[in-house]
């Protein structure tokens, strides 16, 4: 057990402790620096790290200096370091909003169990953005500061009000020919209405398809049906084929979306989406939000099970790319860029502080601006807790600078939250508040029983072992997934990254 | 060196009598924290140098003794912590502010 009464070196110490976190691993003792920089030690060692007794200069004290967990000189180059590391990792910080999601409908031709947007019917034309609105959003959003614009067509489905995803496409063109932005446009799409017209002029202006395929054809239509009950996997598979041809291959992705009926299938999963020619899923749980919700008992789980499947779905993977099969869990690659490289990752919903409002903001079909798009389904059920303004009333400043910004900011920091504060994880966590008012009415949440929390740390900790405790087979497809690269051509070369799991 | 004791109550709570000496009330309730969605906590004072933590469980069936345990290696931990960040607040602080430093600000100091 730790002498206690020794941890602090003060006067005469032989070398100073630098911040860090620690947890307890698998028997061992995880340490992780401010710079994202660990190592795992055994008990012993970490005793005598935190109790100024390490033999000098030892492996593990080297091992510890190296790393700037300790410092036994001045401390102005390892602080210099740290703070040039944690810069790295908070670099999204640095762009400002630079993810645009226009709804442009509300309307949907489908029907889907677990909507969380609650859709409208095809038919209601009420719920559209007029032309109006649309210019007024592009030209809001051409004055965020971000050198990186994208605009994400949402819905609803957003090729049912084509029309205004043409006139925001070509006004933030014109806007561009004089601001010189990195642009990009995409479609969040069921295909199952778009023609090769819409597809050419997706080609024409480089939007992007982005799709749902939640697996198998009779998984896939367990829960995503047309309007008059027909399962839709025919008509995506119809649209994919026709994407992919007139778009190509590289500009058409697709999500799952799991629910109880593909918990245990994910291995399904990945074959469907494998036998399509996608290279990657992203295995996404249900939101709480919208029918999602409402549904529960049909569609959802509990989080253990979807943990339990999620594994299992990795493992197949890794499996898979043993075999020299190129394929990624988008996830899982994230979390791993976190903690095996410099970098952060730009991914919305684990940041910290959140991405909501300063990585990314919503336009309603009707002029509100969320922080997200889960603010937005708030804001669908008349909870407008998160709904920054409106583009007719309000101006960038006042949007992106006001109340509701920043308390979604200021209650999103990990480093301040009850018990995130301490975990040894934080630096590659995050926190959503507005997922935590969906879920435990307040956007601080109670940590011991938040659902989200018990995810990423089990799946953190999960990635965490294989990057660490896998073999050197495992860490090549660990690398494959981080660099996009073929696991044979991975496995040629020595990266910097994975000296520091060895 | 301090100590704790834990006591059964008739009414399946437990009592510890925490030595506050050694464990200081920031990690006790941090501490507890942690256990809140099983049990239930009052933290006091229990006379000079020594707070006092009454667990009992939200559910039945809840094996309380197994949470004690728990809760005292926590506590070692959670202490470790609070010590650890005493000892590294003003590198933290350093640390935080030279990352966001504005680049003018950090160009004109060196």
């Amino acid at each position: 057990m730790i002498m206690l009464q020794q941890v602090c070196s003060g006067a005469g110490a032989r070398y100073k402790l630098l911040p860090f976190r620690f947890m307890r691993f698998d028997a061992r003792t995880l340490v992780v620096n401010q710079g994202g920089q660990f190592l795992v030690l055994s008990n012993d060692e970490f005793d005598r790290y935190v109790s100024g007794t390490l033999e000098i200069p030892g492996e593990v004290f080297l091992d510890l200096k190296a790393k700037h967990f300790l410092a036994d000189g001045k401390i102005d180059l390892p602080v210099d370091i740290l703070a040039t590391e944690y810069r790295t990792k908070k670099s999204f910080l640095r762009a400002f909003t630079s993810l645009h999601m226009l709804v442009l409908t509300v309307r949907c031709n489908q029907k889907c169990k677990y909507c969380q947007v609650a859709c409208a019917k095809a038919d209601a034309r009420r719920y559209d953005m007029q032309p109006g609105t649309a210019k007024k959003a592009v030209e809001l959003i051409f004055e965020s500061p971000s050198s990186d614009i994208k605009i994400e067509f949402q819905g609803g489905e957003p090729f049912l009000n084509f029309d205004v995803m043409r006139a925001v496409v070509e006004r933030a063109e014109e806007l561009n020919r004089t601001n010189t932005k990195r642009l990009e446009f995409v479609a969040c799409t069921n295909l199952t209405l778009v023609t090769r017209d819409h597809l050419k002029y997706c080609q024409d202006h480089g939007i992007t398809i982005s799709t749902s395929l939640d697996g198998p054809e009779e998984l896939h239509n367990r829960c995503r049906s047309m309007e008059n009950g027909e399962g839709s996997y025919r008509h995506v598979m119809r649209g994919i084929e026709m994407a992919r041809d007139v778009l190509g291959p590289e500009y058409v992705a697709a999500l799952m979306t799991a629910t109880r009926f593909s918990l245990g299938r994910f291995s399904d999963v990945v074959d469907e989406y494998l036998a399509n020619g996608f290279r990657s899923v992203f295995f996404r749980s249900l939101n709480p939000y919208g029918w999602a919700v409402s549904r529960r008992c049909e569609v959802g789980y509990s989080i253990g099970d979807f943990i339990r499947s999620y594994k299992e779905g990795v493992d197949y993977i890794i499996g898979l790319n043993l075999k020299g099969e190129s394929f990624i869990e988008d996830y899982a690659s994230i979390i791993l860029a976190r903690i095996l490289t410099p970098f952060g990752t730009g991914f919305v919903d684990l940041q910290s502080p959140t991405g909501a409002g300063i990585q990314c903001a919503i336009y309603d079909y009707d002029g509100n601006v969320y922080v997200s798009d889960e603010g937005r389904m708030l804001g669908r059920r008349g909870d407008k807790t998160f709904m920054m303004g409106n583009v007719h009333q309000d101006d960038y400043r006042t949007l992106f600078s006001g109340d509701v910004i920043r308390q979604a900011v200021e209650s999103s920091c990990v480093e301040c939250l009850p018990q995130c504060s301490d975990c040894a994880f934080n630096l590659w966590c995050g926190a959503d508040p507005v997922r935590n008012y969906a879920t435990q009415g307040r956007v601080v949440v109670h940590k011991p029983s938040d659902d989200y929390c018990r995810k990423n740390m089990e799946i953190i900790r999960y990635l965490f072992d294989k990057a660490l405790n896998g073999g050197e087979q495992v860490q090549d497809a660990v690398w494959s997934w981080i660099t996009r690269r073929p696991i044979e051509e991975v496995s040629s070369f020595e990266y910097g990254g994975k000296q520091c799991v060895n | 060196m301090g100590f704790n004791t834990a006591v059964r109550r008739d009414d399946g709570c437990f009592v510890l009598e925490v030595d506050t000496s050694f464990f200081c009330k920031e990690a006790i309730l941090k501490t507890a924290y942690q256990f809140t969605d099983q049990c239930h906590f009052e933290v006091d004072t229990a006379g000079e140098g020594a707070a006092r933590v009454a667990i009992s469980p939200m559910e039945l069936g809840t094996d309380v003794q197994r949470i004690v345990h728990e809760f005292l290696n926590e506590l070692i931990d959670q202490e470790l912590r609070v010590r650890v960040q005493r000892e590294t607040a003003e590198i933290h602080r350093l640390i935080v502010s030279e990352a966001f430093a504005p680049l003018e600000a950090k160009e004109g100091s060196r």
